[in-house]
Parts: C-alpha cells; sequence; structure tokens
C-alpha cells in the first residue's frame, strides 16, 4: 500500500531532500508516527498533528490506502 | 462577474483592496479600492464586507448619464463624470467611494481581482467564472 | 513623478510632547540603505537620538515607532511595525513589534517613522491624518481600559482612524505595560507602554490616503500575486489557521516546554482544555487577520466565567502558556477572561503571568504571606490571577513591586526567590521552557531585548538534531537571530515562512522590485547581523558591566532537574551554558565578555559606535 505525507511549515528542512511531498509504500497499515520513525527516520515530534480529509488527528492516525496526510509543524507564534 | 459576499469568512485583511487598487489604478493604496470592509468591534466583533452589486443605481440618478452598462458592469466614463457625488451618496450599498488624487468617484470595473487573491473566498464571483488563484 | 526612495513613504516625524510641536523631515537615504526599516531605523533612531544614561521614564527617553519598506504592500503578512525605547524593564536595548493595519495606515499618512521625545504636560493623543499632526487633550480617556479607549477614539475621531493606545497599567508606569491596537493586537514587550505613560502620551491615531511608490509596480503586482498564490498552494494552508498559534499548545507540551507554575515544571496536564482546539469549539467569534495576511492568527473569542462575560482576541499562545499553564489556569475560558482583564489593563500578558506565577510561587513557599499580599493566592485560581494583575496595574499593595517585574520584586522578596525569578536581562521569559533544549535556551539567554522567543524560535533543531547534544546549536541560533528580526526591519509578519513554509526567497525576489535596489538575501542578512551587533552595543553603552553576566536564565533552569512529564530529570548544568556563551561570542566576533570587537564593529560599518564605547571595546 502507499500513503502520501504532505509536509509543510518550517520543519520541512528536516524531512529526507527537504521536500514537501513524500510518497511511501508500506508493508502494511502503520501509523503516522510509525512511517515518520521507521521509514522517514524523522523524529515524530517533528510533527504537531496530522490532517486528513480535511479533518485533525493525533499521530497515531493510520492512513488508508492511496491517501494524502498533511503534517503540522509545531508553530511558534503568540 | 457579480460579487458575492460571505462576510463570515472575512478576517479585514484588506488584501482585496491592495489587490483592487493595483489593477484598477496602478497604485499600492487600498484607499482607492471599489470594495469595503466594515470592522464592527469590540462588539460584536464582525467584519461586513460593502460590494458592488451592479444595481445600476448609479447610473439611474446620474444627471449626465456618465455611467453605462456594459456586459452587466456598471462602468463610469471619465470625460463626463464632473464629480457631483450624486451616484456616489445614492448608492443604496454604499460602495461607491471618493479619493482625493481622484476625479472621479471608484467603482468596481467587475475585473475579479479581489475575487482571485482574497485568502478566504469571503468576496466571490456568484456566477462562478472568476475564483481564487 | 518618481518617488526618491521607492519603498518607502520618504518622511520621518518628530514629535515633541513638551513643546506640542512636530517637524517632518526626509528619510535619510543612507539611513533606509543601511538599516532598512522598521526595527533597524528603531536601533539606529534610538542610538542616535537617546543621550547615554538617560532615564527610560525621562524625557529625554524616546519611542521610536517605524514600519518597515515592504509594510503596507501586496505582500502576505505586510503589516508588521515596530517600535523601541530605552526599556524601563532592562535598562537596554527594548523593542516590540505589532500586526494589525499600523504600519500600512502609517505609511499611507506619509511617513515611514515617529520619533517621539519630550514629556506632555497633560495627558494627550497625537493625532497624525495625512501629514497633519495635531494634539488632542487626553484627559477624557487617562483612567480608561486599552480597549475602551480604542472604541471611544474611534467613535470620536473617525472608524478609518488606526489607533495605539495605553491602558492604566502604562498611566502607573507598570514596567510591562503594552500597547494595545486593534481591539486586542499588542506591541507587548519590553515597556514600550511605560514609556507612553511617562510621556502622558495615551494614544496616536493614524490615517492615510497616500500611494506608497514602488520602482516596478508591474512587477510588484506580479510577484505579489505570485506570493499569494504560492501561499494559497501549500498544504496544509488550509489547516493552519483555524486553530492559529494556539495550535502548538499540545505540541509544546508533548516535548515538555510547557511553562506550568512558574515553570516549576514544563508539562500542564490539563492543556488539552486550554488549546486551540477548545477555542474553535467554544469561544471562537471571528478569525482576524492582520493587514495583508492570508492565514490569520487572530481568534476574536467571547468568553464567560462566573465573574463576567467579555470579549478578547485570543487566547494567543504565550497568553495560554504564561497565564494559563504558568498560573495553571485550566479551561480557555479562564484563560481568555485572563487574558481580556490584562488587554484592558495595558499589560503585557507574557511578563504579567510571569509575575502573578512569581507571586503565587512565593506565597506558596512562605515569601509572601496573606497579610502582605491582601488575600490568599492559589495556583489554578482565576480570581488569584486576576486579583494580581488589578493589583499590577493600579500598584496598590503588594502590587506596586510586581510592577517592577519579577527580578527586581526578587531582589526584594528575597529568601531564594531569585533562583525562580524567570527573566533573562529583567525581561520575563516567554512560553517555552528550554531545560532540554539547549538551543532555544541559549535563544532566551542572547536574545538582545531579554527572555524572547522571537528572535530565535530553536525549540524544532533542539528535537530534529538531538536534545542533549550541544553540537551546532550556537549557529543555528546566530542563523536564526539574522532571520527572524530580518522581518522586523522588513516591515513584515514571520508566520507565513514559519506555519505553511512560504520561502524566503519570496521576499528575496519581491525587495528589489519594491526599492530599485539589487539587494541579494545575503545583503539582506548582513544588515540584520548589523543591527544585532549595534542592539548589543546600545546595552552595553547604557548598562554599566554588561556583557556575559546578563546572559544567563535564572538558577533554577541549571540547578533545578525537571521534576515530572516528558522532560523529567533534565537541566542544563551550568558549564554546559558557559560552553554554549563561549562557541556564541565566538562565532559572533564578540569577546569573552560578550561584547562585539573593535574589528567586528569595524567590519559591521559601526565606526560611530567603536568611537562611543572607546574603552569598553578589546
Amino acid at each position: 500500500m502507499k500513503v502520501t505525507l504532505l509536509v509543510y511549515g518550517h520543519t520541512r528542512e528536516y524531512f529526507p531532500g527537504r521536500a514537501e511531498r513524500h510518497e511511501i509504500e508500506l508493508p502494511g497499515p502503520l501509523s503516522v508516527e510509525e512511517i515518520l520513525s521507521k521509514l522517514l527516520k524523522v523524529d515524530p515530534a517533528l510533527v504537531m498533528a496530522v490532517m486528513a480529509g480535511g479533518r485533525r488527528y493525533p499521530k497515531s492516525y493510520v492512513p488508508q490506502d492511496g491517501e494524502e496526510v498533511v503534517l503540522l509543524s509545531p508553530a511558534a507564534g503568540g | 462577474m457579480l460579487l458575492g459576499t460571505r462576510d463570515d469568512l472575512c478576517s479585514g485583511c484588506r488584501t482585496c483592496q491592495v489587490a483592487c487598487s493595483l489593477e484598477v489604478f496602478g497604485v499600492v493604496n487600498p484607499k482607492k479600492a471599489a470594495l469595503g470592509i466594515d470592522a464592527l468591534f469590540p462588539n460584536p466583533g464582525k467584519y461586513r464586507l460593502v460590494t458592488c452589486d451592479q444595481c445600476g443605481e448609479c447610473a439611474q440618478v446620474c444627471p449626465l448619464g456618465a455611467i453605462d452598462q456594459k456586459d452587466g458592469i456598471y462602468l463610469i466614463d471619465a470625460n463626463v463624470c464632473n464629480l457631483c457625488g450624486l451616484c456616489v451618496t445614492s448608492c443604496p450599498r454604499q460602495a461607491m467611494f471618493t479619493h482625493p488624487d481622484l476625479s472621479m468617484p471608484i467603482k468596481c470595473t467587475g475585473c475579479g481581482e479581489c475575487v482571485r487573491y482574497c485568502p478566504r473566498g469571503a468576496v466571490y464571483d456568484v456566477h462562478g467564472e472568476v475564483s481564487r488563484k | 513623478m518618481k518617488a526618491k526612495l521607492p519603498g518607502y513613504a520618504g518622511q520621518i516625524l518628530y514629535v515633541d510632547l513638551t513643546t506640542q510641536k512636530t517637524e517632518t523631515r526626509p528619510l535619510p537615504p543612507e539611513l533606509a540603505r543601511e538599516y532598512l526599516g522598521g526595527r533597524g531605523f528603531v536601533a539606529r533612531l534610538l542610538w542616535d537620538e537617546v543621550p547615554a544614561g538617560t532615564d527610560p521614564l525621562g524625557p529625554e527617553n524616546r519611542v521610536v515607532i517605524a514600519a518597515g519598506p515592504l509594510s503596507g504592500l501586496f505582500i502576505p503578512g505586510a503589516g508588521k511595525l515596530h517600535l523601541g525605547t530605552k526599556s524601563p524593564a532592562t535598562g537596554g536595548y527594548g523593542d516590540a513589534n505589532v500586526g494589525g493595519h499600523l504600519a500600512p495606515e502609517l505609511k499611507y499618512a506619509g511617513y515611514d517613522a515617529v520619533v517621539i521625545r519630550g514629556v506632555s504636560e497633560h495627558p494627550c493623543v497625537v493625532v497624525i491624518d495625512d501629514g497633519a499632526v495635531r494634539f488632542l487633550d487626553g484627559s477624557q480617556w487617562w483612567g480608561q481600559g486599552a480597549i475602551e479607549t480604542e472604541t471611544r477614539l474611534k467613535a470620536k475621531l473617525g472608524h478609518d482612524f488606526q489607533i495605539m493606545t495605553i491602558g492604566p497599567a502604562g498611566e502607573k508606569l507598570v514596567k510591562f505595560a503594552c500597547i494595545s491596537h486593534d481591539f486586542g493586537r499588542q506591541a507587548g514587550r519590553t515597556g514600550v507602554g511605560t514609556v507612553f505613560g511617562s510621556k502622558q502620551l495615551k494614544a496616536i491615531a493614524i490615517r492615510g490616503s497616500r500611494d506608497v511608490p514602488v520602482a516596478d509596480v508591474k512587477g510588484v503586482q506580479e510577484h505579489g500575486r505570485k506570493m499569494y498564490e504560492v501561499c494559497f498552494s501549500k498544504p496544509g494552508f488550509e489547516e493552519w489557521t483555524p486553530y492559529g498559534t494556539a495550535g502548538v499548545t499540545d505540541w509544546v507540551n508533548e516535548v515538555g516546554a510547557f511553562p506550568t507554575r512558574n515553570f516549576q515544571t514544563s508539562y500542564f496536564p490539563e492543556h488539552e482544555r486550554i488549546n486551540g482546539q477548545r477555542i474553535r469549539e467554544k469561544i471562537l467569534v471571528t478569525d482576524k487577520g492582520c493587514f495583508g495576511c492570508p492565514i490569520p492568527c487572530g481568534k476574536y473569542s467571547r468568553v464567560k466565567v462566573q465573574r463576567g462575560e467579555a470579549f478578547v482576541e485570543g487566547p494567543e499562545y504565550e497568553t495560554i502558556a504564561l497565564i494559563g499553564g504558568n498560573c495553571a489556569l485550566a479551561t480557555i475560558e479562564e484563560v481568555g477572561y485572563a487574558n481580556y482583564v490584562a488587554d484592558e489593563l495595558g499589560l503585557d500578558t507574557i511578563s504579567a503571568g510571569n509575575v502573578a506565577a512569581f507571586a503565587i510561587e512565593c506565597y506558596e513557599k512562605g515569601l509572601l504571606t496573606e497579610e502582605q499580599v491582601g488575600r490568599k493566592l492559589a495556583w489554578g485560581c482565576l480570581d488569584s490571577v486576576v486579583f494580581l494583575l488589578e493589583a499590577m496595574a493600579a500598584r496598590e499593595g503588594i502590587g506596586d513591586l510586581l510592577a517592577e517585574g519579577v527580578k527586581t520584586a526578587a531582589s526584594v522578596i528575597k529568601g531564594g526567590s531569585e533562583k525562580f525569578a524567570i527573566h533573562v536581562k529583567g525581561l520575563e521569559w516567554s512560553g517555552y521552557e528550554a531545560r532540554y533544549a539547549p538551543a532555544m535556551m541559549l535563544s532566551y539567554m542572547t536574545a538582545d531585548v531579554g527572555a524572547h522567543h522571537n528572535r530565535s524560535w530553536a525549540i524544532t533543531y533542539d528535537v530534529a538534531v538531538g536534545r542533549e547534544t550541544l553540537e551546532g546549536k550556537a549557529e543555528k541560533v546566530i542563523e536564526l537571530q539574522h532571520i527572524r528580526p530580518l522581518f522586523d526591519a522588513l516591515g513584515l509578519c514571520r508566520l507565513q515562512w514559519v506555519e505553511i513554509g512560504f520561502e524566503l526567497e519570496h521576499y528575496a525576489a519581491i525587495f528589489p522590485l519594491v526599492t530599485g535596489w539589487d539587494y541579494s538575501w545575503t545583503d539582506l542578512l548582513a544588515i540584520s547581523e548589523r543591527i544585532w551587533n549595534l542592539t548589543r552595543s546600545f546595552s552595553a553603552r547604557e548598562i554599566e558591566g554588561y556583557g556575559r553576566d546578563f546572559d544567563y536564565p535564572p538558577a533554577r533552569f541549571y540547578e533545578e532537574p525537571i521534576p515530572d512529564g516528558p522532560a523529567q530529570g533534565r537541566f542544563i548544568p551550568k558549564e554546559q551554558l558557559e560552553e554554549l556563551l563561549d562557541r556564541y561570542y565566538h562565532l559572533r566576533g564578540w569577546d569573552r565578555r560578550g561584547l562585539p570587537t573593535r574589528a567586528k564593529l569595524e567590519k559591521m560599518g559601526l565606526q560611530f559606535v567603536l568611537d562611543a564605547l572607546g574603552e569598553k571595546v578589546s
């Protein structure tokens, strides 16, 4: 199965190739947290939350085959 | 092109007005925009967009006949207008404006630039011909 | 007519409150070329205008207010105004910035900057109306809340005026009084509002109708369009906005960096009750954006608690952290209500939250008694927090001491309270506990104004490269200390870059189209570094012995391990702080005392600084 992770915000610089879009082949269903740590070798703590299908989920969200998931960078405002 | 508004989406950022002034007058100056934003704060905490709906009242009242309709858009003929201001005070939506630099009122030309650059889709084209970029 | 300085309004307004006279001078082209605008103008004009050794609350102190060359243009986030002064909180360089619509309006009125000097004989309001400047007797508004004052001034002058005003806290010279604008946005930090109060300046109202000249108007339109289109296309453009800055609350807890109970710990178990989702679901009235912003972070809300009901913009993340977690308020309604109280009084919520939490901890430890305070104080108690905020703003009872900030309060209360007076240089710490984040810790230690996050926000770097290691941390902090304040010099908000990954190259591309100057991004960063060396030098000029000793966090952060939560057991020992500072100074070309060297100042084009500092420089 395949999922697409879209990363935006400043933490993109810590992702492979600093890319915004990561299409990933999965051996089976994995949570976003697992995809990050096991496959992309990115500390999941760099992601604040995820968005899928217009809804916000925690990083334990398990994407479906073909799904696009947006990764939210931690913000620094106030 | 006909402007419609969704006031609840407006955040008061005025991007529409800056985009308008650049497209219509070739200057950076939101005070030369053909649409307005009323900010109703602190209570009730809302924005209200003021836009032209091309009703034609301005053309009706113009004593010089300086305003004509073309493809549903009312435009002012700069060569005829003498800035008497009757159209501005008669506009039922208060959607015509004046500026000290300009020798005629500011009126929506239906260019759609505000629709293309409103980040929130608060101003949109009722006919669906123009949409946000 | 071709503008002399495209991108600029081309004039500086000098306002003397003592004589109630104004003078308009042309903007010197070399000032623009060497310092850009905003923070750069603030730094240079303060250096030139404020005599060395000036009392921050005396007539000779200045407030410099400046827009940037990109403010008010067709550029995402082009609405930031910068204000600076010799800070009554720190005695050194102080500044603050505010979004909303002030910076654009100032340029439309024909000014890039305003320099305020003197002291008015009676409370006054300055009205800048398209080049015509007048003074109003401000007595009728003196004593009124900031939001109330703005409401009344708009009703009197017209709703198309943009207002900046102080509340009662500024009038009473509370050291962390802020300036308020647009019903809930603040130039919060370093006591700029205090200096307004000392000058009997209640408010400034601005209205302008002029074009802002640009070098290549077609180019600006086309590139501006592209900038917005890129923002619209960013993944998550739609997703970040609903929660604004408050959206980060859960994450800061997850990484163990959330100020809790006066920074005793870094995890607040109730954080999900005061986060961005709660704002959206429970209290939001409308999203509220600053000028030109595609991702409005302002969350205008309505809260209802037992004490009453109120409209409030926010709470922003910083307020959630310092008034929420740090005072242990556990509902979004309570945080919002305390936020409203602070806004109306004109208190910076970051410093005021710190001060309230400091007082509660002193009370908890028996260093302040019920008799001294006038009531019981407790964590998580809205009445305690509101009582403290009102006491500070009125300088009543214990509030008179607390109004001086935690550094001074601790020096009077003693009993070990200095260790948990959470500040650097006299400025209270903002919303990131840094005992398990060395780059973030160094950011706070070395920020020019004191413990503020917006010069370098490096905590994700700590997470990405390893939170124990010190390697590369000083390098990253310096890199960020040049990028982030550059936005303040250009008159822009940085959140489009930080939050949705809008690339820096777009700013570099539009700058020459606006100004006609062939500056690269590297050139702009070099100016940012010049400004950084100048603000450091300003503080060195004003404060005896300034340097390394002013760059340490409170002892809590290098002596006490975090007691619980995800960062349990962590702290950064003093020798590691020394290592970070040594590396930082070395990379900056500063000596071990933390002062710019002769060679560095010369390289930065700051010969006049060298002349003034003389023997202080090695």
